[in-house]
């Protein structure tokens, strides 16, 4: 028996080392895409046409216009962009234009002279506001790829950016992920800057940093840091830096890329790193000392450290008064327990535990299960199951026809079940209540499955004594998750004394505000010490 | 690396074993378990006892079924068996009910007169040393009948008639004829020594061919000395023993109109509390029953105002004197006809003068027969309801 057991492990172990081997091959054949330009412009500005035209062949989106300016001493200049990433009005206004009419003759002098052009062009002829001198090739490259438009003159060794990115994007809407009945209407976009101009115009305050960074070696993604001096917690800004720096990968395509990569504990149910969409959230976890990654191309927003009890809050929390506001996060939190431990509790009690069920109740629960061929457990998990194929189904399902699934569902799951005698009647209350409680904590979406399923485990091998070994783990998981430095259960392990009036309940605004501001992790004062890193000029 | 790896898959493995052993040790599903809510047990001949049960019978429980209207169907299944002992009769169950009977659920217990004049004790060994029954179910003794009998009987009000009996005993709270004990009261008494319980009494009013709970009584109880049933009391003695024990709250008492002797007044006893005091003068004990009770006027025969205070002060009297009569009857019985201790008046001897405990204890019997009882009862009227007077009728 050992034998075959040892047999079955190298097998295994085998099979493991093989996939790892194929990988390790694969990554070994993968092309490298990565430009590999010379860095110097070329003077002559047919090289440059041919070059530009070799990096840029089957690109129908790339423009390339070539015009000669001047009247006596003629220039050929040469203008690209990609089509459809820049404003042309500005090109033609502010750039084309200027060089037609533009009197030659009268300034002939520096015109001629060929060290000073690109300086002369920047300040006598083109009016756009935002223009650069770059030397890189490669640099201007990149920039033509980012939106901006090119400018190449003959004889010069550097080139003219001119920025006047301009496409089409999504207007501010509100955020369908995060509604709220009272609080801003508005959303993140996926335009980065529009992002971050929504965050400043929510904290006016030079303090509030926006540090930018590319990542992903193919896709170039803008990344923003942002965070308020003074408020975060200096070593978490550098540690983020430090694991931001740490990420090897080709494309980053969105926030959760970023996550996933940097995140502590990445098989952990429960993530440690907080997704936003509001605007007003982000700019209040910035407040209270946490840090912002804006991700270009999502409307998604990162904020971390991430602790268990910003998944119970909600920032409608601090617009509704405060009993409204408390019963609300009291609810979450009774939702959390009831949506995780329901179905284990209901096991346990049915199959261990029958003798406190009083006896009335445990009649109509005796008449329901009569004739269902399952064990409550396998029930469980097969109503479970059915209730999570729904809801995938109605997320991936085009909108009109997402309707015609949660009939199906509701008639498969309210009618057909019970009366095919295949689930007890009973049972698909708790997974339906489950399933609404689920919403109420949408924080918790994606590790509810697993609490569930582990407890109901736990509940039909030891009943009640199962559930508090599984919740025991739980616990023990939780206690040791760190989110950048930060114990993920604080402030109630390790308790924080100041910090529990925003956890169970919401303490009024104006006994909290203090404290509100500091880091949610520290015990020092640091932001209360120094007024001066928010407050504004009076 | 490899490490880790093997230790994934072997917490794969144990997982998917204990997923597997699900189905053994305590985990039983409903559906294999047989509730039992009613237990009667009675004697056949010398060696021989029957176990009756009374089992839900779940498919008749079902909506589907109690929508069609039919009352006729059997809620419950009443199945017996014989043996020599209660376990190896219960175990013997199993020979006919294929699941597995659930005692946890017990509501009622029925011991039959003749089991219960040869002694429960060995019933209540088992009772006390199984666990997975709980000592909350309650007692009855079926007075001139089986316990099969009973049980067997059919409420027209409740799915079970098990519960239809059980929620007749715990009226007790509102009707002082009602005797109800719960198998932990039989047992605690029974484990002082000298200390007798009472239990209370059900029996068939009136022989008809398919027996009803309307065809049953629940009143006046059954006296026992040691384990072993020696008489019975009527439900008027059970008021006064209830009064004596300091269980009654609720309750009707009909008295004689002091001002007119021929129209009679209920009063409602809201509520009561006994305080049994103890003296040693000499060789003499003298137990006192200090018994304060409150109540409404809940309805009145004549026209009398009775809320003055010379006539509420007269109308008490009457009270006081109805509940000394009641509560010296029940006295009288315990000491001189049956000679038995059912009040406990041992064990408060014992609590207060444990060495003068010794001296009789051997000899208890006697000395509770001889042992002076004085009675007081202080009984107030707080208010005549919503009116004063009754209305004069023009």
């Amino acid at each position: 028996m050992v034998g075959m057991d040892n047999n079955m492990f190298r097998k295994l172990g085998n099979i493991f080392r093989y996939m790892k081997l194929e990988k390790e091959k694969s990554k070994n054949k993968k092309i490298d895409i990565s430009l590999n330009i010379d860095t110097k412009i070329p003077k002559d500005i047919n090289n440059i046409e041919i070059e530009l035209k070799k990096i840029f062949v089957d690109s129908f989106d790339f423009i390339l216009r070539k015009i000669t300016i001047g009247d006596d001493f003629k220039r050929e200049v040469i203008i690209t962009y990609i089509d459809g990433m820049i404003n042309e009005e500005i090109i033609n206004n502010d750039v084309l234009e200027r060089f037609l009419e533009f009197d030659y003759n009268k300034d002939n002098d520096e015109w001629t002279r060929e060290e000073d052009i690109i300086q002369f062009i920047k300040k006598e002829i083109i009016t756009a506001s935002d223009i650069r001198e770059v030397k890189d090739f490669k640099k201007t490259i990149e920039s033509i790829l980012s939106g901006d438009t090119l400018m190449y003159v003959n004889g010069a060794d550097s080139a003219l950016v001119i920025s006047a990115r301009d496409w089409k994007e999504r207007s501010i809407s509100e955020p369908v992920t995060e509604s709220v009945i009272r609080g801003p209407r508005e959303g993140f976009v996926e335009n980065l800057k529009t992002n971050t101009a929504m965050l400043r115009r929510k904290i006016k305050n030079p303090k509030l940093k926006f540090e930018t960074l590319t990542l992903g070696v193919e896709t170039d993604t803008d990344i923003c840091i942002c965070y308020i001096k003074g408020i975060a917690d200096e070593n978490i800004i550098s540690d983020l830096k430090y694991r931001l720096s740490c990420i090897k990968s080709d494309s980053i395509l969105e926030s959760g890329y970023i996550e996933q990569f940097i995140e502590d504990a990445p098989f952990s149910p429960f993530q440690t790193i907080g997704v936003s969409e509001r605007p007003d959230k982000v700019a209040g976890k910035l407040l209270e000392g946490r840090i912002a990654i804006i991700c270009d191309g999502t409307p998604f927003v990162l904020t971390l450290p991430y602790l268990f009890v910003e998944t119970l809050q909600s920032s409608e929390d601090y617009y509704s008064r405060i009993l409204y506001a408390s019963f609300n996060r009291m609810l979450r939190f009774i939702s959390f327990i009831i949506t995780t431990m329901l179905p284990a509790l209901y096991i346990a009690l049915i199959n261990f535990h029958t003798k406190v069920i009083p006896v009335r109740l445990l009649l109509s629960i005796m008449d329901s299960h009569e004739g269902i061929p399952f064990d409550p457990f396998w029930e469980a998990i097969f109503m479970s199951l059915l209730f999570e194929l729904l809801r995938e189904a109605g997320i991936r399902m085009p909108q009109p026809i997402g309707q015609a699934i949660s009939i199906v569902g509701a008639l498969v799951i309210g009618e057909s079940v019970v009366a095919a005698g295949l689930a007890s009647e009973i049972m698909i209350i708790i997974i339906a209540l489950t399933a609404i409680t689920s919403f109420i904590v949408p924080a918790l979406s994606e590790s509810l499955p697993f609490i569930r399923i582990i407890l109901m485990i736990g509940a039909n091998i030891l009943g009640f004594m199962g559930i508090v070994i599984m919740l025991a783990i739980i616990m023990l998981h939780l206690s040791s998750l760190r989110s950048f430095g930060v114990p993920y259960l604080s402030p109630f392990s390790p308790f924080r004394k100041e910090r529990i009036e925003d956890t169970l309940i919401r303490a009024p605004l104006w006994s909290m505000f203090k404290s509100s501001k500091l880091s949610s992790w520290k015990y020092s004062n640091n932001y209360s010490d120094d007024k001066n890193y928010i407050e504004k000029e009076d | 690396m490899r490490t880790i790896l093997y230790k994934v898959i072997l917490t794969l493995i144990i997982i998917s074993i204990l997923l597997g052993t699900t189905g053994c040790w305590d985990n039983v599903t409903l559906i294999e378990k047989a509730i039992v809510l009613g237990i009667g047990l009675d004697k056949i001949d010398d060696d021989t006892i029957e176990v009756t049960l009374q089992i839900i019978n779940p498919v008749s429980l079902s909506s589907q079924g109690n929508s069609s209207g039919s009352t006729n169907t059997n809620n419950v299944w009443v199945h017996s068996t014989q043996g020599d002992t209660l376990f190896d009769t219960i175990r013997k169950q199993l020979q006919t009910v294929n699941r597995k009977p659930y005692y946890s659920h017990l509501q009622l217990i029925v011991i039959g007169e003749e089991l219960a004049r040869s002694g429960i004790g060995e019933f209540l060994d088992f009772f006390e040393r199984d666990q997975e029954l709980r000592l909350a179910p309650n007692v009855v003794i079926a007075k001139d009948t089986t316990a099969k009998k009973i049980l067997s009987a059919k409420s027209d009000l409740e799915n079970i008639p098990a519960m239809h009996l059980m929620e007749i005993l715990l009226n007790d709270k509102s009707d002082f004829h009602i005797y109800n004990v719960r198998l932990f009261d039989i047992i605690t008494s029974l484990n002082f020594p000298k200390k007798n319980p009472t239990i209370g009494k059900i029996e068939i009013k009136e022989e008809v061919s398919e027996l009803k709970i309307a065809n049953i009584d629940v009143k006046g109880a059954g006296i026992f000395l040691e384990d072993k049933l020696i008489g019975w009391i009527d439900d008027d003695s059970v008021e006064g023993l209830n009064y004596i024990l300091g269980k009654v709250q609720n309750g009707l008492i009909i008295v004689k109109d002091p001002l007119n002797e021929e129209e009679l007044v209920t009063i409602e006893q809201k509520r009561s509390d006994t305080k049994i005091g103890l003296n040693i003068e000499g060789d003499q004990f003298k137990y006192s029953i200090n018994i304060k009770a409150q109540g409404t006027i809940g309805g009145q025969q004549g026209e009398d105002d009775l809320t003055n205070q010379k006539n509420s002060k007269m109308l008490e009297k009457k009270v006081e004197d109805s509940i000394n009569k009641k509560v010296q009857n029940i006295v009288d019985l315990a000491q001189n006809e049956y000679k038995s201790d059912i009040f406990g008046f041992g064990e408060k001897l014992y609590k207060e003068y444990p060495d003068y405990w010794k001296n009789v204890e051997s000899n208890w019997e006697d000395e509770f027969s001889n042992a002076l009882v004085e009675i007081n009862v202080d009984f107030k009227i707080i208010n005549s309801g919503l009116i004063d007077s009754a209305n004069e009728i023009e």
